[in-house]
């Protein structure tokens, strides 16, 4: 599981939501902020064309299984491997180990078909943790983010408000999403205004 | 004909119609109003015509009153297979402009804004045209540069087109927001004084009334469902009511044009799409100027009867059911709210689809086919309305004569043959 | 609003898609065994039936991948979805596909000759 306060001071670089500042808006009805949400900075991202018969080399080397099914995706630890298409898959790392794995993976291809390629700095990813998740997420998501329904483990690339994302469900008031960079600054002040009326809380 | 001074017919109702007027109104009091006559006969299809004109819309019925009025040509049908101006004539935004980048563009919609200056007398019957200007808004340092150079090739046609710059904007439209913070600002626009708006029914009903006084038969709840050849030459239409004999057919169908095409084995490049447009609840008067944004995809004005009248973007899939789906007028009315905010608890009414005949150079057809005796005219997508009166004119012009006039040629078929396609994209801009 | 099944994905709303036009134009890999106006035939001419329309259409904010679909473009039924590159096998859209002006157009012919062996190549074209 990835942690909700991730320092990242010692890589270079600036970050997607740089500049930004931590704001906090309390809970209208009293009680804990329904949305609590941070940027995972400079989080690994890999993404891999092969296909299936790529798994057992994943695995050996990120330690996540080959995702099993179309819009899920499995985990080991802080890593995981996102579904994305029938042969196209995103791999998700701690921060600045993203380079060592792309080099990994890619020295194990041999005669493969395949490719990997390193795209942390073009996506920016957030963390969002709260008991109004889902209801946050809904608002601009066309899908059925219920709990029943988009349960953890579960993937799914769509529209968040008419940006780009992968969101992923790591428990039932936790997700990640992600989005382009380019785009990290609007859905920040998207999800402090969607989130506006259960409480939230931006952590730098 | 002289492109500077149309042949526009006879004015008024030679026919023998009795008037519309103010004296018309007083005298009509006075037995409470039950004594006006029906402005078109329901007409029985007659067994022949000199031309048959497939559509009863506002083109198609324009057509038929300049094939009456200029060309002499009384004994033609309109057939229309529902009620006459219930298709896209009655469906759209009532904008008129004709502030066009092409020459063969500039052409043909200004040569429509003059018949539009002085319809109203001609027809007999208050279009209710209204030269309110037409502000077209540039929301970024391309956008003011592209206008730039469009209101140049504009005003080399000799067609009305200035700059403003947000102040002057804000003067002209007060309830505009011209903040630069917002994400699409107002960094200036584009405006044809001369362009406006018009009650797209009464275009319908004043020509039909007009075309009804010199003789052409209406003919409505009548459809088409074959072309009748005898080689390569048109001999006639079957329709639901019956054959009926003809050596000349235009077919102004809009969104169904492939439909009737394929009737006699002709192709055409077009693809029907659904377009919709919405009118708010009626309010007092705040907006009393067309504005246009291509950026954020929505063009807005207010109608006599107070309502704010909105459209967008053509659904990008075809279709001929009239309808669309929401999030193309959900995501209009974000950018709408936000350049005019004082609309944010507007309540909106009525929304409705048309069936929009789109080209691929964003331009219309206007064309003999290789069948003789049949005419299409076709294509206009989502900016027919401000050409009815300049498409039936050029349109009844090429059937009478069997050649398109000057201001008609460029529009031909053959265009997708010889590559030589009028791309409109930016001019028809926010709508293709 | 349209519900559409992606073949890879699953059921999503239509805002994650875009239309890709009329499905199965084979581009001509002969271009000069044609003459002019067949090829604008190819570059312009389209299919715009009042009814069923096969088309292609691209999962664009999901997997990103195409497909294809035989939809109705009055009551916008979706009748079938099948994969890109593959024909239809449902009745009503194998018999649209057959009856296509384009299945004999000099384009397709100069395509892939093998296409022009579907049993309605020979069929008479005319008025509809």
């Amino acid at each position: 599981m990835a942690s909700t306060s991730q320092k990242s001071t010692s890589l270079p670089g600036r970050t997607a939501l740089h500049g930004k500042a931590m704001t906090m808006h309390p809970n209208p009805n009293s009680g804990k902020p329904g949305l609590v949400f941070c940027e995972l900075a400079h989080l690994g991202k890999l993404n891999m064309r092969a296909d299936k018969s790529a798994g057992k080399m994943v695995k050996s080397i990120t330690g996540c299984m080959f995702p099993p099914a179309a819009n899920t995706f499995t985990s080991a630890g802080e890593r995981h491997a996102v579904w994305l298409g029938p042969d196209e898959f995103m791999i998700i790392c701690e921060a600045g180990k993203d380079e060592e794995l792309a080099s990994s993976i890619q020295a194990s291809f041999g005669n493969r078909h395949a490719a990997v390629t390193n795209i942390t700095d073009a996506l920016a990813a957030f963390h969002l943790k709260g008991a109004a998740v889902r209801q946050v997420l809904a608002k601009g998501c066309a899908l059925d983010l219920h709990h029943s329904s988009f349960t953890s483990g579960d993937a799914a690339q769509t529209l968040l408000s008419h940006a780009a994302v992968t969101i992923m469900a790591l428990a039932d008031d936790e997700f990640i999403v992600i989005c382009r960079t380019s785009f990290a600054s609007y859905l920040h002040d998207w999800l402090l205004d969607a989130a506006l009326e259960y409480g939230v809380k931006f952590n730098k | 004909m002289a492109d500077n001074q149309p042949d526009r017919g006879q004015r008024g109702l030679p026919g023998g119609k009795p008037r519309y007027s103010a004296f018309a109104v007083a005298k009509n009091s006075m037995s409470y109003h039950q004594d006006w006559q029906r402005a078109w006969r329901d007409a029985e299809p007659k067994s022949e015509y000199d031309a048959v004109i497939i559509g009863g819309g506002g083109h198609g019925l324009a057509t038929a009153y300049y094939l009456a009025a200029v060309h002499g040509m009384t004994n033609i049908a309109v057939i229309e297979k529902g009620w006459l101006g219930g298709g896209n004539t009655g469906r759209n935004t009532t904008i008129i402009r004709s502030n066009y980048l092409w020459d063969e563009s500039a052409a043909i919609y200004e040569h429509s804004m003059k018949l539009w200056e002085g319809l109203s007398q001609d027809l007999n019957f208050n279009v209710m045209f209204s030269q309110r200007g037409v502000l077209t808004i540039a929301h970024s340092e391309h956008e003011l540069r592209e206008m730039s150079r469009r209101v140049h090739a504009i005003r080399l046609n000799g067609i009305d087109s200035e700059i403003l710059g947000p102040a002057e904007i804000k003067k002209f439209v007060p309830t505009i927001n011209i903040d630069q913070s917002i994400r699409y600002p107002v960094m200036g626009g584009f405006l044809q004084r001369r362009g406006g708006t018009a009650r797209h029914d009464a275009v319908a009903w004043g020509y039909a009334r007009a075309a009804d006084d010199l003789g052409v038969d209406i003919i409505q709840k009548c459809e088409v469902t074959g072309l009748r050849r005898q080689g390569r030459k048109i001999v006639g239409v079957e329709t639901s009511r019956g054959f009926i004999k003809t050596k000349k057919v235009g077919c102004v169908v809009a969104g169904h044009s492939s439909v009737v095409a394929a009737m006699a084995g002709i192709r055409l490049p077009i693809a029907s799409r659904p377009l919709q447009a919405l009118v708010s609840e009626p309010i007092k008067p705040i907006l009393d100027t067309v504005i246009m944004s291509n950026a954020v995809h929505m063009y807005i004005s207010q109608s006599d009867k107070g309502e704010m009248v909105l459209g967008a973007g053509v659904d990008k899939y075809n279709s001929y059911a009239q309808r669309g789906s929401f999030p193309v007028p959900e995501h209009m009315l974000a950018a709408a709210v936000e350049l005019f905010p004082v609309l944010s608890r507007l309540r909106m009414l009525r929304h409705w689809g048309g069936i929009v005949d789109t080209c691929p150079d964003a331009s219309p057809i206007i064309s003999k086919t290789d069948i003789e005796g049949l005419y299409f005219d076709c294509g206009w997508g989502t900016g027919g309305f401000k050409a009815t009166p300049g498409s039936g004119h050029v349109f009844a012009d090429l059937i009478a004569n069997d050649r398109p006039n000057k201001i008609a040629a460029p529009y031909t078929l053959d265009r997708f043959r010889s590559g030589l396609l009028i791309d409109e994209h930016g001019a028809a801009g926010v709508a293709h | 609003m349209m519900l559409i099944d992606c073949p890879f994905c699953g059921p999503r709303d239509e805002t994650e898609f875009s239309c890709g036009g009329e499905a199965h134009i084979a581009r001509p890999l002969a271009e000069n065994k044609i003459s002019e106006a067949e090829f604008a035939d190819y570059l312009f001419m389209r299919d715009n039936p009042k009814g069923l329309f096969l088309e292609r259409w691209r999962h664009s904010a999901g997997c990103r991948r195409w497909f294809n679909m035989a939809r109705d473009t009055v009551s916008h039924e979706i009748v079938e979805i099948y994969p890109m590159g593959a024909l239809p096998k449902t009745a009503a859209a194998k018999s649209a596909y057959s009856a296509s002006w384009r299945r004999d157009t000099a384009a397709e012919h100069a395509a892939k000759p093998a296409r022009t062996t579907v049993k309605n190549a020979g069929k008479a074209r005319g008025a509809k």
